[in-house]
């Protein structure tokens, strides 16, 4: 077992006999996609991840669509399962090969380990060795299985454990640490958590409130892919905006891949934090309150009476007594809007296909719909710029389509930019 | 459900302590800003500002002269409830 705060025991390619460079092999949960570390020297077999999965859907290469492909759960060579993808020829090391498929299966069901609770005990319990029983996570699982919470990602980092799971349930709107009962709570406006203590007029207290924790903007970054996101959801709460100003926020969250889901985390941010909150401080006389656990309160100096969800605690030892923090949000729940969705540009698609003489080399291209790229200007590996006829064929000499792998930089006759890569054999 | 302020007037006689006005026009684009100090110890300012009055106009009169005026932008309530003012 090694302490949450440890890097994660990840394995790196070094593990194999031969490798291109150190990289660490990811862990991959949920639906996903992830780059493929090449796995022999070949460059035909390529490895997606440390550990079986479920299936790979589809495979691209610098963003465009692959066929000549088959996956398979295999042994490698030290014994250990891992999920590869294998061309019928080899690819070169420098293509970015990615490939989305189902990650993880659950150990139990055989399902795709989507769940937010499983995935985080699999990284705590499967992965840093610590000893959680899964049941401390069943009811984080149920509330997020009942607001259909599904989270996909990979590990592909040298982060810890308890980075990892606070990255998790963050994506989602939780918190986790390990101090709390159930490891991660949702933290959502109708919580029902029973209560632990109650700080009354003898506690110290205090309250605090300012503009810069509100929120009434919000965009989702999420779907990544080597670190960039590939859709993103914006929503508002109009009234706050109305009210305070506009004050927008753009959050990444890797660990979410549906619009779907996203809205609902949205959705209970801004419902959180479109308005004003009291951030409370208190002294407990008592020692066993934990992170997650809900005291309520009612004291003189603080503005209003109710409960809260504990986010921090400190304990002095001498006394006995809990200092904790929790935040109280205040007024009615805002109502919030979806303002826009939006996905990254998909690549655009090219078929490339070459006639050869004796003398020239004739390349044809077309869109992905058949129709040819009439008249487009194409530049082979920066060298020489020919111009594409109606038909989309464009011809270059053979002194300079040797065999091995050449670069076509196109620009459309609607002006496009697309790069292409071409095999000469 | 407390009340929504709108606009706050602090007249010299009910502060604890007010801390010197700063205002700035230099490169660091640094407004001017206060922290007024209110005296709090029978939590009387804790349900006057129940629904904290997050961007609300506030301004300082000393004298029957305004000597500052701006948006609260913090608050925190203790014995000695805190509240912040940027111009």
């Amino acid at each position: 077992m090694s302490a949450l705060s440890a890097p994660l025991p990840m394995r790196t390619t070094a593990a194999w006999g031969g490798f291109s460079d150190v990289r660490i092999i990811p862990h991959r949960y949920g639906q996903v996609s992830g780059g493929l570390i090449q796995y022999d020297a070949g460059g035909r077999v390529w490895c997606w991840a440390d550990h079986a999965c479920l299936g790979i859907d589809a495979v691209t290469a610098d963003g465009l669509p692959v066929s000549n492909w088959q996956w398979r759960n295999d042994i490698d060579s030290n014994g250990h399962a891992v999920a590869l993808v294998e061309f019928d020829q080899g690819q070169a090391a420098r293509a970015n090969l990615v490939a989305t498929g189902r990650g993880k299966p659950h150990p139990v069901t055989g399902a795709v380990m989507d769940s937010p609770a499983d995935v985080v005990w699999d990284v705590l319990a499967n992965i840093a060795g610590a000893d959680y029983a899964r049941s401390r996570l069943d009811t984080f699982h149920k509330d997020t299985l009942a607001r259909g919470l599904a989270v996909g990602g990979s590990i592909d980092a040298a982060e810890s454990a308890q980075t990892v799971a606070r990255s998790i349930a963050a994506c989602v709107g939780a918190i986790f640490s390990a101090d709390a009962r159930g490891l991660c709570q949702l933290l959502a406006a109708d919580s029902t958590a029973p209560e632990r203590a109650n700080i009354g007029t003898n506690c110290p207290a205090s309250a605090q409130a300012g503009i810069d924790q509100l929120i009434n903007d919000v965009v989702l970054q999420f779907d990544m892919l080597d670190g960039s996101p590939r859709q993103s959801l914006r929503m508002r709460a109009p009234a706050s905006i109305q009210r305070y100003g506009l004050l927008a926020q753009s959050i990444a969250v890797p660990w979410l891949q549906s619009p779907r889901v996203a809205f609902d985390v949205a959705k209970r941010l801004l419902q959180q934090s479109a308005r004003p909150q009291w951030r409370i401080t208190a002294t407990v006389p008592r020692a066993d309150v934990r992170i997650g656990d809900t005291v309520t309160i009612d004291h003189p100096i603080c503005p209003l009476a109710g409960k809260f969800v504990v986010q921090a605690r400190s304990l002095d030892l001498a006394t006995g007594a809990v200092v904790v923090d929790g935040v109280c949000a205040i007024g009615a729940l805002p109502s919030v809007e979806l303002v826009s969705q939006a996905e990254s540009f998909a690549p655009q698609q090219i078929t490339v296909s070459s006639t050869a003489t004796a003398t020239a080399r004739t390349i044809t291209l077309t869109e992905s719909g058949g129709a040819p790229l009439a008249n487009a200007q194409v530049t082979l590996d920066g060298k020489i710029t020919r111009s594409a006829d109606q038909a989309g064929r464009v011809t270059f000499p053979a002194t300079y389509m040797t065999p091995g792998e050449h670069t076509l930089d196109i620009i459309t006759a609607d002006g496009r930019a697309i790069s292409q890569t071409l095999l000469v054999s | 459900m407390p009340d929504e302020i709108d606009r706050l007037q602090f007249a010299a006689a009910l502060l604890d302590d007010a801390a010197t006005l700063r205002a700035d026009a230099g490169s660091s684009g640094e407004g001017a800003n206060v922290s007024v100090s209110l005296r709090n110890g029978d939590g009387a300012v804790s349900q006057m500002f129940a629904l904290p009055p997050l961007g609300a106009a506030a301004e300082i009169v000393v004298d029957g002269v305004t000597v500052f005026a701006g948006k609260v932008t913090a608050i925190k309530l203790d014995r000695i409830a805190t509240v912040d003012l940027q111009a």
